[in-house]
């Protein structure tokens, strides 16, 4: 891969094909996490991607080596069990070397779409391993600018003005439409 | 159903429907995905419920995720195998019902001893998802091509319902009207 193609790889995860916009991944979590500080957002975001990162680096050779040939029935099951492990191994390690780093939601980050969609989405596109690093790269950044926006309005979903029904949840959904609007005029 | 379900109702469909927006461009679309989480939501809670005496604390979230995880390949090798269209449709989304938050939620709980019928509370929640799930793919492609499965309604069609923002949209409009639906039914429940 040249630079400008590493360039617009990662252009695309973060905004026209930001996987949580156009592909419907990880926003749970960002509704649950929307009262956050923007610190806190930025440390979810890093501890995001630095478990995309190792989980990419197990799964790669394991798609290409095992999976991809006569194994493919046992893809989602192998998937999922790399993202646990990938997960319990970094917050093992956040909790030991960087106790004050985050109180490690790792059930959180197990069970955010993101880190298995991710995988799957860069499996089934075809994407080498170093593109796949970009795109993970690229992901963790598109994850952190739609939490930024979210924790700019977190507090006000819930607010008295908005009528009962649509307090919360829907008002949430729908300011997702609006942002991934936004996004659909760059594709 | 008892009030604290009903109130729990309308963020449970929203915990679900991560897998379900992507899988409801059509109407056909989103029945496969209603089945598929009702079979995956409902037999990993009665697998965990069976296994709660061999599961400790400390690997209960692991044998929950391997659980879910297998009923979703289960499911999706036989999408696969018969029903082609549907898979090539709902694709890996099928995948991610198994790290569902709904989904890993109710297996969860199933392997705990707080509560007494989860099943059949799961088979109810299960079925009202499914029917939110197929609502909102019907009215995606009402819109968006104006169709209803072989049914051609209009020639005029907003093509945008069919892309994310028009999913976003109409899963706001599906989880405001669960949410007044149920607030509805408690107030009328407490003024009794």
């Amino acid at each position: 891969m040249n630079i400008s193609e590493i360039f617009s790889l990662l252009l695309a995860c973060i905004f026209v094909n930001n996987y949580v916009l156009q592909h419907y991944l990880g926003f749970d979590s960002i509704y649950l996490d929307r009262k956050n500080s923007l610190k806190n957002h930025g440390r979810i975001s890093l501890l995001l991607t630095i478990v995309l990162l190792v989980a990419t680096t197990i799964a790669s050779p394991l798609e290409a080596f095992v999976i991809g040939g006569k194994a493919e029935w046992a893809r989602t099951l192998t998937y999922v069990l790399v993202v646990a492990f990938s997960v319990f191994a970094v917050s093992f390690v956040v909790k030991k070397f960087f106790p004050s780093f985050l109180n490690c939601e790792k059930v959180n980050v197990a069970l955010n779409s993101i880190v298995l969609g991710t995988l799957l989405l860069s499996s089934s596109n075809g994407l080498g391993w170093g593109a796949s690093y970009v795109a993970v790269i690229g992901t963790g950044l598109g994850y952190f600018l739609v939490s930024m926006v979210i924790s700019g309005i977190g507090r006000r979903i819930d607010e008295k003005a908005i009528p009962e029904s649509f307090r919360g949840v829907p008002i949430f959904l729908a300011t997702l439409a609006i942002m991934s609007l936004a996004v659909y005029a760059f594709a | 159903m008892e009030d604290k379900y009903r109130k729990i109702l309308a963020e449970v469909v929203f915990f679900g429907i991560t897998p379900a927006l992507a899988a409801t461009i059509n109407s056909a679309a989103s029945l496969s995905m209603a089945v598929g989480i009702i079979f995956i939501m409902v037999l990993s809670t009665i697998v965990m419920r069976l296994m709660r005496k061999l599961v400790t604390e400390e690997n209960k979230v692991f044998v929950t995720l391997v659980v879910t995880a297998l009923f979703a390949s289960i499911f999706q090798m036989v999408t696969e195998a018969y029903a082609m269209e549907a898979y090539k449709e709902i694709g890996i989304y099928i995948a991610l019902c198994s790290i569902n938050m709904m989904v890993f939620g109710a297996a969860y709980g199933g392997a705990g001893y707080e509560e007494k019928n989860i099943v059949g509370r799961v088979v109810l929640f299960s079925i009202v998802f499914g029917i939110v799930v197929f609502a909102v793919g019907s009215l995606r492609e009402i819109l968006g091509a104006g169709t209803w499965g072989r049914l051609v309604l209009f020639s005029s069609k907003a093509q945008i319902f069919q892309k994310a923002p028009g999913a976003y949209m109409t899963g706001a409009v599906a989880t405001a009207v669960v949410a007044f639906i149920v607030k509805k039914s408690t107030k009328k429940k407490e003024a009794k």
